[in-house]
């Protein structure tokens, strides 16, 4: 069990391509960290580094106290689960599972233990004589874990481990993972493009692109306070609604126009704004799919945030339906994720009400948030 | 098979790196092939068997050494009088594979039918081919993306789902590229013939 931090990590490659820019990160020991992010946002390079398979550039990184720049991957102490979980064909799960320690020299004894413990834990002690081709392709995955754990390693790394499963079979080993992590009680670094993967595994998120870090906080705190456009955009499925609006003074009030429609925006999110100077310009609003409405109670609720829109398509997903909205002053449909048994169906005009105790607010040029917390 | 770094780092290294961390039953051989590359005689009959062998070892040489290579995996032969045409096959399926197929480390003889008759084909053929469905601007059509688009589409044998989660992108992505192909060229790649054709021409 460790630390991991990384300060000032750069990765430029020939050509001089940067593909990681000053990354820093501190990680606890035992934390589980999840880096997410589009594909080439330099995610995958970081945890190359991390693991010695990349050169660092430029930056230091320590594992515990050790700096590691210059240590060979197998004496990181780390572990790393590969998107590609090959296993020797002529090998049982049991000597694919050993192999790492049988090049380690580990006694049989303590091979044997350790793979058994492992098995074990991943319940596979019933497949440990078969071989790789008598498994399906979450056994494979459960044994190149197997392969991971009795390292029993400072730190494991994940590249991408879920990708070649089915959707199924994806969601079970997400859950299987994370009862692992607190099984074993270890730090976990895990690389994914899956949102939905970061929000229900990690303990924090790390949010990149363009090799650049955009955000590192809880699930919930990246959902409910996205520091920029970006991180608000790429947490939550269906994504965040963005709306260009203009902040203008009209009495008391601060109101946020687009097209036809006029939302006002309640004192406290005023108050919150970084500089009042944003009110009389332009600015980007946005609200997640959830905190739009249809229902009469929640029109009477939000009388002062109501948009006359045509619904242009509905999609019932039993539990919610998405509504695919139009307005004026709108490039694009709005979403909104509202109650199954709404009434509003394709061709129909109808008002919403946006929930304003949910809107986000952010600068027109950086895209950075201009909400403090 | 024959292995390969994929950086120019001492080859005697990666010799060193197999013979201490590649699995090696009794009969299976280790040989340099004086050019930087390592010739492995494996024993076995059965080639997905052989080329998952190759997979693993090239995963264990990653993550145990840090070492990143490629394959070429020939087919199954006989006796030692065959292994020269197995090495030539090896060499044949790791230089394929380096020109048409960068993103897959392990490349097999046997898999690379398509590539064969490809370069096999009249030149004039070729260009006309070429002309037919890239117009007079193939880099234009054959982008970096739609390159990749069309291997993964291909790996996940046409099928949209598999082939969009493995490039971690949305289905609708996937389809929206696969139109913007079949505008281009007229080839849908949802269909079997066409796929087939555009696949000849990734490798002309």
């Amino acid at each position: 069990m460790a630390s991991v931090s990384l300060q000032h990590i750069y990765k430029v490659y020939s050509g001089n391509v940067t593909a990681v820019s000053d990354f820093c990160l501190d990680i606890e020991d035992k934390e589980f960290i999840v880096l997410v992010g589009p594909s080439g946002c330099g995610k995958s390079t970081t945890l190359r580094m991390v693991a010695g398979l990349e050169e660092i550039s430029d930056g230091e990184l320590y594992i515990g106290d050790k700096l590691v720049n210059d240590v060979a991957p197998k004496d990181r102490d780390i572990a790393m689960v590969f998107q590609n979980y090959a296993l020797y064909p002529h090998m049982t799960v049991f000597d694919n599972m050993a192999f790492g320690l049988k090049l380690r020299k580990t006694p049989k004894d303590e091979i044997k233990r350790r793979v058994e413990e492992a098995a074990k834990i991943l319940d596979i002690a019933h497949l440990l004589n078969r071989k790789p081709k008598a498994l399906s392709g979450g056994q494979r995955q459960r044994v190149a874990l197997g392969r991971a754990i009795v390292r029993e390693p400072k730190v494991f790394l994940f590249d991408e481990p879920l990708s070649n499963l089915d959707a199924k079979l994806r969601v079970a080993m997400r859950t299987e993972i994370t009862k692992l992590h607190q099984r074993l009680q270890t730090t976990f670094i895990y690389v994914t493009h899956d949102q939905t993967e970061a929000m229900t595994m990690a303990s924090r998120i790390v949010v990149m692109k363009d090799g650049v870090v955009q955000q590192v906080d809880t699930p919930q705190n990246l959902y409910d306070y996205p520091t920029n456009e970006f991180v608000a955009g790429f947490i939550g499925s269906p994504q965040m609604n963005f709306f260009n609006v203009r902040l203008e003074k009209e009495g008391q009030d601060v109101v946020a126009k687009f097209g036809n429609n006029k939302i006002v925006v309640p004192s406290f999110k005023i108050a919150k704004f970084t500089d009042e100077s944003y009110i009389g310009k332009e600015v980007v609003m946005g609200i997640r799919p959830e905190n739009i409405h249809d229902s009469e109670e929640k029109l009477a609720e939000f009388s002062t945030a109501t948009v006359d829109v045509d619904v242009e398509v509905t999609e019932q997903m039993g539990s919610e339906t998405y509504l695919y909205l139009t307005t004026t002053g709108k490039e694009g449909n709005i979403v909104a994720r509202v109650d199954p048994r709404t009434t509003s169906r394709a061709g129909n005009k109808i008002k919403i009400a946006l929930d304003v105790n949910r809107l986000h607010f952010f600068d027109k040029e950086t895209e950075k948030t201009i909400l403090n917390r | 098979m024959v292995f390969q770094r994929e950086d120019d780092a001492s080859p005697g290294r990666l010799a060193a790196q197999l013979r201490e961390l590649a699995p090696l039953e009794e009969r299976d051989l280790l040989a340099e092939d004086g050019a930087g590359r390592v010739l492995m005689i494996k024993e076995g009959t059965d080639p997905g068997e052989i080329a998952e062998f190759a997979s693993a070892l090239v995963g264990t040489l990653e993550s145990e050494a840090g070492i990143r290579t490629r394959a070429g995996v020939s087919d199954v032969h006989g006796g030692p009088e065959e292994w020269p045409a197995g090495y030539r096959e090896a060499l044949a399926a790791l230089e394929t594979g380096e020109r048409l197929h960068r993103l897959s480390p392990v490349q097999i003889y046997g898999r690379q039918t398509l590539e064969r008759i490809a370069e096999s084909l009249d030149p004039a053929l070729r260009a006309q081919l070429v002309k037919r469905f890239l117009k007079d601007s193939p880099e234009a059509v054959l982008t970096a993306e739609t390159r990749e688009t069309a291997e993964r589409f291909f790996e996940a044998d046409l099928n949209l789902s598999v082939a969009a989660r493995q490039m971690f992108i949305h289905r609708n992505t996937l389809t929206y590229r696969l139109d913007r192909i079949q505008r281009e060229t007229g080839l849908d790649l949802r269909k079997f013939e066409d796929a087939a054709v555009f696949r000849l021409l990734l490798m002309m």
